[in-house]
């Protein structure tokens, strides 16, 4: 296809530099004939049959056998979901049913220790942040500062404003070419 | 085909739900092609080629058996279109086609087997610079071109569809090939690049 579009362009165009009308209207409509052009999505003529009344409204997955597909699987996912469920407890009694009552007893402590040193380093971070936080709260509560930041807001609204209406402005409305 | 277009509407008209699916889907890509091509977006071209159908089915009855039923059917989508562009008061187009018309027709561009990426590339690009051309012309430019070249239609017919007199189909249409020759070359692909 990329070797003979390559060859249909080149012959109309060389039908047009010689002036040559049925030729050139000939090899522009072979140049076409070569172009892909998007079709319709696909059910386009039972959405339309639909809105003329002719037919029932399309399925939502196209077409009966779809949906029927589409039934099946919710279905076989529901069946896995409960075997699932009716499974689960007895792998965990399996897996945790050999461990002795002191090794259980040593990993509950080693988890609490654990979650409790998290917990500590949590603690501290949110203090470092509360710190930063209170300072940025006082120094923003001071009449310049605050006249700062709305004189800000005011200008960056403004230039945001500015900016849409050169980008609405400026929207290219030209020809190829002066026909 | 005309005959058995004729054929289709009649029993369309009886009721037949299975001849109407029949005209819609012998004519479904010709008249999106050609609303496509005049309104450059894929979403509206799809919803103003369902409405040029319905338009046709609740005018079926109105059809002149004698005349071309596609002739008839494009006059309808002719007039869609405009109302549209009308509607959105769009006289001119940008200069670069959408990019989802681009997607489009990249998606639809067969690959090949054993064709190297610079011939692919080459072949890409040819076909966008082709439907950039084409998207670049006027709307009025555009829609005879399509209907002549893509459709294969005679002068008269577009005539008819268009509302044109003859004389302004045929100047529209050879304005819109130098156009297009213009396009392509100052897009780099002139007659001396393909020689």
């Amino acid at each position: 296809m990329g070797r003979t579009l390559h060859k249909s362009v080149r012959q109309w165009l060389q039908e047009e530099r010689l002036d040559r009308l049925d030729s050139a209207e000939q090899g522009l409509r072979r140049v076409f004939a070569q172009l892909p052009l998007p079709g319709p999505a696909s059910g386009f003529a039972d959405r339309v049959l639909a809105r003329v009344g002719l037919a029932p409204e399309p399925l939502l997955f196209g077409s009966i056998s779809t949906a029927w597909a589409w039934r099946l699987a919710i279905a076989l996912c529901l069946i896995l979901v409960t075997v699932t469920v009716l499974v689960t407890p007895g792998i965990v009694y399996v897996v945790f049913g050999s461990l002795k009552g002191d090794s259980l007893a040593q990993i509950g402590t080693a988890a609490l220790v654990g979650f409790l040193q998290r917990f500590g380093e949590g603690l501290a971070v949110w203090q470092t942040f509360s710190g930063a936080g209170r300072i940025l709260a006082s120094t923003l509560n001071t009449p310049s500062v605050f006249a700062a930041l709305i004189f800000g807001s005011l200008f960056s609204i403004g230039a945001f404003r500015l900016l849409h209406g050169l980008m609405i402005t400026d929207r290219g409305t030209h020809y190829a070419t002066t026909i | 085909m005309p005959s058995e277009d004729a054929e289709l509407v009649t029993r369309a008209l009886a009721g037949s739900e299975s001849a109407f699916r029949d005209l819609v889907l012998r004519y479904q890509k010709p008249v999106h092609g050609l609303i496509v091509r005049m309104v450059r977006d894929r979403g509206l071209a799809e919803d103003l080629s369902q409405e040029v159908f319905i338009k046709a089915y609740r005018a079926l009855a109105t059809f002149d058996p004698k005349r071309k039923f596609s002739s008839w059917l494009f006059k309808i989508a002719h007039n869609t279109a405009i109302d549209q562009l009308r509607r959105r008061q769009i006289e001119t187009v940008p200069l670069e086609s959408p990019d989802e018309e681009k997607a489009d027709l990249l998606a639809l561009l067969p690959d090949p087997e054993g064709e190297s990426p610079d011939t692919r590339l080459k072949r890409r690009s040819l076909a966008e610079a082709l439907s950039g051309a084409v998207g670049q012309l006027r709307v009025e430019y555009r829609e005879v071109v399509v209907l002549r070249f893509q459709e294969g239609l005679a002068y008269e017919e577009i005539a008819e569809i268009t509302g044109l007199p003859l004389g302004t189909v045929k100047t529209h249409l050879h304005r819109a090939r130098k156009a297009m020759v213009r396009s392509l070359t100052a897009q780099g692909w002139g007659l001396e690049r393909l020689e």
